[in-house]
């Protein structure tokens, strides 16, 4: 399949339509900068993927190529924007047509990638790898081909004539052999898991085998039980709970007479006290009713003022005075008792009345007196009473929780029998009988308790039976994952090596072809030859060597670099083993490639274009462009062009020149 | 005949070359030199062999003129396709480094005819070598598709054949691991 015609028409630098017919055989374009010559490369991409790779994820002020592959300004409508390719494979004919608002048919692009891979071999998205390896641009030659790693550079060989589905055959052991490691993995986890629950088991055995009491201890302590709780023949086991309940009684036992010891010398004054308490509340008693009496004997002292003049009385006999001296006499009269009088009779009777006022305030003063006197001696009398009182109630009180604690320590003695004149000694004496008791039930108590270990032993000799059947069937299935594993793995192997080995097969044949094109582009004056090498077992290198053991990607110039990687991307195009596109497009491939590297490069597109390649490519320079036309076969007129881009009037990108090259004479020196 | 230019006429004519001999006499030199001449639709051009690369620098320049001399008739009547002359330099002999970068030189000259120049040439490989840009790219590779169901199980012949079949089919994962399980 080749292309036939470009048609342009408000895509990129290209405002008005323009129609770009491609010859069959080569077509050489020359223009300045900016008229277009790369988007013609960029229409042709567009059409057959829907994008252009060369800006890759490239962004910038939040937008990307995307916003500007058609036409920016005034021009065509979004409707009669258009890029148009047409296929040509022998008889038919594919129109290829993508607008801004329209997309080629999902038939139609099977239809053209039908024409140009080949089915059954062709990668994943093969347009797109079949621009990525046809469309040879400028910018790109160093950067994917010499300046790539050589892991990169391995990779795109094996893109272009690997086995395509070795990826995923190996990809699907890798898969596999992941879940059977996981597999074996949780298999062994599970062993380990049942190990665990084995030696867990055997300590539980062991454990309870290292509690249990011999035979005989176990008789000897039912013995002593049954002795102490009084019981018959009973067996061992019906013996824990009322022995539990005996230790417990005799604990209580311990603890009173540990209390009635404790308090035993505080008794014993009390019970001593308490007669001379009660003597001594007696005689508080009396001195209660002495007081009292004393008190009744003492008079009122309100008896006192009932007889004699008050000093209320006398201050209001001085007031009374005191107004008739302000008076004064009242028409010959006394104010205050309304006798006759002159004014010295009038003085001499406020004279004598002050007299008798001092009088009756001295007889006052001497009552009120004796009156705060029996105040005192009552208050002193009733204070008496009080203390006699409080004197008496502490008695009682004392003497109250004396008896209370004899009462309550002789019910303690009442419990265990004894009557209140029991001896100290005979209350330890019983001490000691009740704690060795205590120790004796305890003691056998512990001895028949391992009676439960017997069962607990049972129970562990089961789990152990169980863990052991439990580790036995992880065993087995982890017998199972590791053998699975390794046949995942052996698998995994197969595939990646079926991979490997077959495209370094097909490596073996293709890599005297790159040899040759790097030969014939002669990128170095000394070093004509290129040794390529694949090495790594599980990442794989392609290696570039000159001379001996030189690498070319540090060693050459630009331009070598240059040319050398046009060699390299121009074996990787004719080694697509799966592609039927027959064309070849290079945008300004001889950018710092002088005049005799460019003269090599002449020739390999003429040895392309002879072999039934066609050719498409776009240089700055006009002269240049002659001279790879001229050096290209024509076999008949219309299997060659030349075409010259230059920008209109309007800014928009236009083909100006048009030639169609002519066959050359031939049989010149024959005749 | 000179035995080198023999091998070269063999291979050109096999790219579909016409050649011709030409041996050309000159008043003033001893000996004719013996040239190679072919054609075909594109280019043209001539072959003078040496016998080491010193002789080669040395003449290289005399003989180019005795050739463009008795041809130029036919150059000057070829037009276009003049553009397309070649001159082809080769000696029997190895070149060391110094004479190397000197027939490096001599290739880069861009005057007049397109040189091409080769040392060490002999016999038909050492011609294809010398000829090589004029000549057809060697075939490329035929590859055809690889079965690589076919590659795996080449490659797996220990394993149970059951298992690899259940690998290379479109069986789920997890029903091809349960086979290997079993079979196990």
């Amino acid at each position: 399949m080749k292309i036939e015609r470009i048609l342009i028409s408000g895509f990129r630098g290209f405002r008005n339509m323009v129609d770009v017919p491609i010859a069959s055989g080569f077509t050489v374009i020359d223009g300045r900068n900016g008229v277009g010559k790369s988007t013609l490369f960029d229409a042709i991409e567009f059409a057959l993927t829907g994008h252009l790779s060369k800006y890759g994820e490239m962004k910038a002020g939040g937008e990307s190529v995307q916003d500007y592959i058609w036409w920016k300004g005034n021009g065509p409508s979004p409707s009669e924007r258009f890029v148009e390719i047409t296929l040509r494979d022998g008889a038919d004919v594919l129109r290829l047509r993508r607008t801004p608002i329209e997309e080629p048919s999902r038939e139609l692009l099977l239809r053209v990638e039908a024409g140009m891979v080949n089915a059954g071999m062709a990668p994943p998205s093969p347009l797109l790898q079949l621009c990525a390896a046809s469309i040879i641009r400028d910018e790109n030659i160093a950067s994917l081909s010499l300046d790539l790693s050589e892991t990169q550079r391995y990779a795109k060989l094996r893109q272009a004539i690997g086995a395509t589905d070795a990826d995923q055959w190996a990809e699907r052991g890798n898969r596999l052999a992941a879940i059977a490691r996981k597999r074996s993995e949780q298999a062994k986890a599970e062993v380990a898991a049942a190990n665990s629950a084995v030696a867990d088991a055997s300590r539980r055995i062991d454990d309870a085998r290292a509690l249990l009491a011999p035979e005989a201890a176990i008789t000897e302590a039912s013995t002593t039980m049954t002795r102490l709780l009084l019981f018959g023949p009973t067996p061992p086991d019906q013996l824990i709970s009322p022995g539990r309940e005996f230790v417990a009684l005799r604990e209580r036992h311990a603890r009173e007479l540990a209390t009635i010891l404790s308090g035993w010398d505080e008794y014993e004054r009390d019970a001593a006290a308490l007669a001379e308490g009660e003597a001594a509340i007696e005689a508080a008693k009396v001195d209660v009713t002495l007081a009292q009496a004393d008190r009744a004997l003492l008079p009122d002292p309100a008896e006192v003022s009932a007889i004699g003049p008050t000093t209320d009385l006398v201050a209001q006999l001085h007031e009374l005075r005191s107004l008739g001296i302000r008076i004064g006499l009242v028409e010959h009269a006394c104010p205050l008792c309304a006798v006759d009088h002159d004014q010295s009779s009038f003085v001499a009777g406020l004279k004598k009345a002050a007299e008798t006022i001092e009088l009756m305030d001295k007889q006052a003063s001497d009552l009120a007196a004796e009156a705060t006197k029996r105040r005192v001696e009552i208050a002193d009398a009733e204070r008496k009473i009080v203390e006699a009182q409080k004197v008496l109630a502490g008695l009682v009180d004392r003497i109250d929780r004396q008896r209370k604690a004899l009462e309550t320590r002789q019910q303690l003695l009442d419990g265990f029998g004894f009557s209140s004149a029991v001896s100290r000694a005979e209350i330890l004496e019983l001490r000691e009988v009740v704690v060795s008791e205590i120790e004796a039930a305890r003691h056998a108590l512990r001895v028949i308790s391992t009676i439960s270990q017997n069962q607990l032993l049972q129970t562990g000799l089961a789990q152990l039976d169980e863990a052991r059947a439990r580790l036995a069937r992880a065993q087995d299935r982890a017998g199972r994952a590791r053998r699975a594993e390794a046949i995942a793995s052996a698998l995994h192997d197969a595939a990646r090596r079926a991979g490997s080995e077959t495209l370094d097969l097909r490596l073996d044949r293709v890599l005297p072809l790159m040899a040759e094109l790097y030969g014939r582009l002669r990128p170095h004056p000394v070093w004509q030859d290129i040794e390529y090498s694949i090495r790594g077992d599980l990442r794989r290198f392609l290696s570039l060597q000159v001379g001996d053991g030189l690498n070319p990607q540090f060693l050459f110039s630009s331009g070598q670099r240059r040319a050398t990687g046009l060699a390299f991307l121009l074996s990787i195009n004719l080694s697509l083993a799966w592609s039927r596109w027959r064309s070849i497009l290079l945008d300004d491939p001889v950018q710092h490639v002088d005049d005799f590297r460019t003269v090599n490069l002449a020739e390999v597109l003429a040895q392309l274009v002879a072999g039934g390649r066609q050719v498409i490519v776009a240089v700055e320079d006009a002269a240049l462009a002659e001279l790879l036309a001229r050096r290209m076969p024509v076999p008949k007129i219309g299997e060659a062009r030349r075409l010259t881009l230059a920008l209109g009037p309007e800014g928009s990108s236009a083909v100006v020149h048009r030639s169609d090259p002519a066959p050359m004479l031939p049989n010149v020196l024959a005749a | 005949m000179n035995e080198t230019l023999l091998d070269c006429a063999e291979v050109l004519s096999e790219a579909g070359f016409f050649t011709h001999f030409t041996s050309i006499t000159a008043d003033d030199q001893e000996l004719a030199l013996e040239t190679l001449a072919f054609e075909d639709a594109t280019v043209l051009g001539f072959i003078v062999a040496y016998d080491n690369p010193a002789q080669l620098v040395a003449a290289w320049k005399s003989d180019c003129d005795r050739i463009a001399l008795l041809h130029g008739g036919a150059l000057r009547a070829a037009r276009h396709k003049a553009w397309n002359a070649y001159l082809v330099l080769i000696s029997r002999t190895m070149a060391n480094f110094g004479e190397s970068l000197a027939l490096g030189q001599i290739e880069e000259d861009l005057t007049a005819m397109r040189k091409i120049t080769k040392a060490g040439v002999t016999g038909a490989v050492g011609a294809r070598a010398a000829l090589l840009p004029l000549l057809p790219f060697r075939a490329a590779p035929s590859l055809d598709p690889i079965d690589m169901r076919f590659e795996i199980e080449s490659r797996s012949t220990e394993l149970d054949a059951e298992i690899v079949t259940a690998f290379l089919s479109s069986a789920e994962e997890a029903i091809v691991m349960q086979l290997l399980e079993d079979r196990a």
